[in-house]
């Protein structure tokens, strides 16, 4: 071999090697070690915590934003190279997830994760289950769904804000929608019942008895259908304010006071309206609607092709039933939790001064025993995005009627999922 | 110490071995294993399967990518227009001898280029927000409309803003093209025509257009390809949906969504290859057209 040839050879060696040493990652270490992939903040508290519990488990966590989580997951669940053990799952995206036959078997020993559902709300029991009912993930949040409200503005409008005055006035849609039409009149446009349609629609989406696709088949559950007639009736009479979910009009107007009830779940308390309206506090109540409902929530899964099971465990188990670090998280970060048992015992101490007192544990307790499953399927996500672009269409008069809506519907269900069969 | 032949061959392979190697292990191998898939049918999980033409009967048939080519050729043509012709007239000024900041202004007219696409799209969201918009509020505060209007629900404005955005953002980069390409012609033929009179107008239609051929050539074919391929800011200004009506959905946006939020590889590879057709058959046009006309002025 000529001097330029073996340095030919040199270089390409070389740079192979920068190629691939980025590739790989060295795990030689005595302590024992856990990866955890999460979208969420939430982890760093739980993972602190968990640490200090055991000195002896190295946690590395990655932290990626939403979106990129789950396209990041899913490439590495379908290469599997790369998985973390232990990976955090947004609720929207879960369904999809917990199909995906690399997920860990958690009903099997010696997990028998079935010990742990016992302590949790039956609707979380059955989103953490598959198709075939084995259980794939644990919840660790508590989401049942509230009607957050105005204290202000219901003692104006409504003449009363006590919670349980003001549930019965709220009590169906009809009363809703009434007070809107009331409240828009005499404030001269500026307060309105509902921030937008997706408050109707996420309380109505929770109460369906059939996923989008049952068997290949396109379910349309009447459900949704009514809840599509009640938001245009609800644009119709000026009971809506228009303002987008998450826009920037929609968390002013909880400092502003322009909208007198949201439904939204636990989390919004501190994550929502506390972030965006922190001068209102003592403002504010929460109480029941028209119907239960749950928002969101997060499962934990493993790998099932990972080498550190037994830690991933631990720290599952950990965040699901460790009585201490549950206690302390409920209290410090007031975070609902899944553990329907440590929720009860806190529920008499626990109350919120952001809600003017009010027991908000006892209160989301009930809620979480009312709230009602929702079946989902691998399809749920991607569909609901589809039905949400039609129903918009609905509501802005793109689409005439509820027929040309659903019709539409179909025809775009059709094209995108031909193995779907829509009629 | 030196081999007696020289042998400069080998040193040749060696400098440009980088680029091919990471060209076939990054481009060309997607690029052949995407043409395998799309005759396969592939959620990630199990192994693909083969299904022939499948994916390309349906791409035939399918109604959103015919919408979003269309959508992605009217949001090009409005925006590569005034993109082409503003950026011409701007160069062919910037490159005036006298000229007071020229410097400046070519800075500041690229400045556009460097923002990206995503927060651009996220701004104009922004500002075209339904109820708490600045232009709602401002024409609101100028009393031209009492309610609020709801820009994000009307397609062909939605489709105008995608153009603005694009041209906005593009104008900038096509004027330094034709700048370096103004400088490629030689003085002595402006100056000979300013001695025989002609006027700045004559000058430009007469001796600038003619000789800047290759570059418009050059800035057309590539605004092609780049056209083709609008993504990001539809999909900030959208939120990746490509509301109202489809009408902001462009090819890659549907490509994209096919393959990365539904998981059909093969579909999603199979719209990839009939955008590439597109593509080709576009640039092919435009050649011909380009070369067709060389051949007449030579004549």
């Amino acid at each position: 071999m000529t001097k330029s040839n073996l340095l030919f050879v040199f270089l390409v060696w070389l740079m192979l090697i920068v190629v691939l040493v980025g590739c790989s990652s060295s795990s030689a270490e005595d302590k024992k070690e856990l990866r955890i992939w999460t979208f969420t903040d939430e982890a760093k508290y739980a993972v602190e915590k968990f640490q200090e519990a055991n000195p002896d488990i190295k946690v590395d966590v990655l932290f990626i934003n939403n979106d990129n989580h789950v396209k990041k997951l899913m490439s590495v669940l379908q290469v599997e190279k790369n998985v973390p053990d232990v990976f955090f799952v947004e609720k929207a995206y879960w369904p999809q997830i917990r199909e995906i036959p690399r997920l860990e078997d958690l009903s099997q020993s010696p997990y028998n994760a079935e010990e742990i559902l016992d302590q949790q709300y039956q609707y979380i029991q059955d989103d953490e289950k598959d198709e075939e009912g084995i259980i794939r993930g644990l919840g660790y949040q508590g989401t049942p769904g509230a009607f957050y409200y105005r204290r202000d503005l219901a003692k104006e409008y409504l003449g009363t804000d006590d919670p349980e005055e003001v549930s019965k006035l709220i009590s169906n849609w009809d009363k809703i929608m009434d007070i809107g039409e009331r409240v828009v009149e005499e404030s001269n446009g500026e307060v309105h019942a509902l921030a937008n349609w997706s408050d109707i629609g996420s309380v109505e989406s929770s109460n369906i008895k059939e996923p989008w696709v049952v068997d290949k088949k396109l379910v349309i559950d009447p459900v949704r259908v009514e809840a599509a007639e009640l938001a245009k009736e609800a644009r119709e009479r000026k009971v809506l304010a228009n303002y987008e979910s998450w826009g920037p009009a929609w968390t002013a107007s909880m400092q502003q006071g322009t909208v007198m009830f949201y439904a939204m779940p636990t989390w919004a308390l501190p994550h929502v309206f506390e972030n965006n309206a922190p001068e209102t506090a003592g403002k504010w109540g929460v109480t029941h609607g028209p119907k239960a409902f749950t928002g969101g929530g997060t499962f934990l899964a493993m790998y099932s092709g990972s080498e550190n099971k037994e830690v991933a465990w631990e720290f599952m188990k950990f965040y699901t039933t460790d009585r201490d670090f549950l206690t302390e998280l409920a209290k410090n970060e007031q975070y609902f939790l899944s553990n329907k048992e440590i929720n009860i015992d806190l529920a008499p101490e626990l109350t919120s001064d952001f809600l003017n007192g009010q027991k908000y544990f006892a209160f989301f307790n009930e809620a979480g025993e009312e709230a009602p499953s929702s079946p989902q399927s691998t399809y749920d996500n991607d569909i609901n995005g589809l039905w949400d672009e039609k129903v918009n269409d609905f509501l802005n008069g793109r689409l005439e009627t509820i027929e040309d809506m659903i019709a539409s519907f179909k025809k775009d269900v059709g094209h995108h999922f031909p193995e779907i069969q829509v009629d | 110490m030196f081999s007696k032949t020289l042998r400069k061959d080998t040193y040749g392979y060696l400098f440009i071995a980088p680029f091919f190697i990471i060209f076939l292990v990054f481009g060309l191998y997607p690029i052949m294993y995407s043409f395998y898939l799309s005759f396969t049918d592939w959620d990630g999980f199990t192994n693909p399967t083969i299904v022939g033409l499948e994916n390309y009967l349906r791409l035939f048939g399918d109604f959103f990518f015919y919408k979003s080519l269309f959508n992605t050729l009217v949001i090009w043509i409005v925006s590569v227009i005034p993109q082409l012709t503003v950026s011409l007239v701007l160069a062919v000024i910037l490159h005036e001898k006298f000229v007071k900041g020229k410097s400046i202004f070519r800075a500041v007219f690229f400045f556009p280029n460097i923002v990206t696409a995503a927060s651009l799209g996220l701004l104009v969201a922004l500002i075209f927000s339904w109820q708490t918009g600045s232009f709602n509020q401002f024409l609101m505060a100028i009393g031209m409309i009492n309610d609020p209007i709801q820009w994000t629900d009307m397609p062909n404005f939605m489709r105008g803003l995608v153009s603005s955005i694009l041209f906005w953002q593009y104008f900038g980069y096509s004027m330094i093209i034709y700048i370096a390409g103004l400088q490629g012609i030689s003085r002595d033929l402006l100056e000979a025509a300013e001695i025989d009179g002609a006027s700045k107008v004559r000058v430009f239609f007469s001796i600038t257009l003619p000789l800047l051929k290759p570059i418009i050539l050059f800035q057309v074919v590539t605004s092609i390809i780049g056209g083709m391929q609008i993504f990001d800011q539809p999909y900030a200004l959208t939120d990746g949906s490509g509301q109202p009506d489809n009408s902001t959905l462009t090819s890659v946006m549907y490509l994209y969504e096919t393959a990365f939020t539904r998981y059909q590889y093969g579909y999603g590879s199979a719209i990839a290859f009939g955008l590439f057709l597109v593509i080709v058959v576009f640039s092919i046009i435009s050649f011909a057209t380009m070369n067709a006309r060389t051949k007449n002025e030579q004549k």
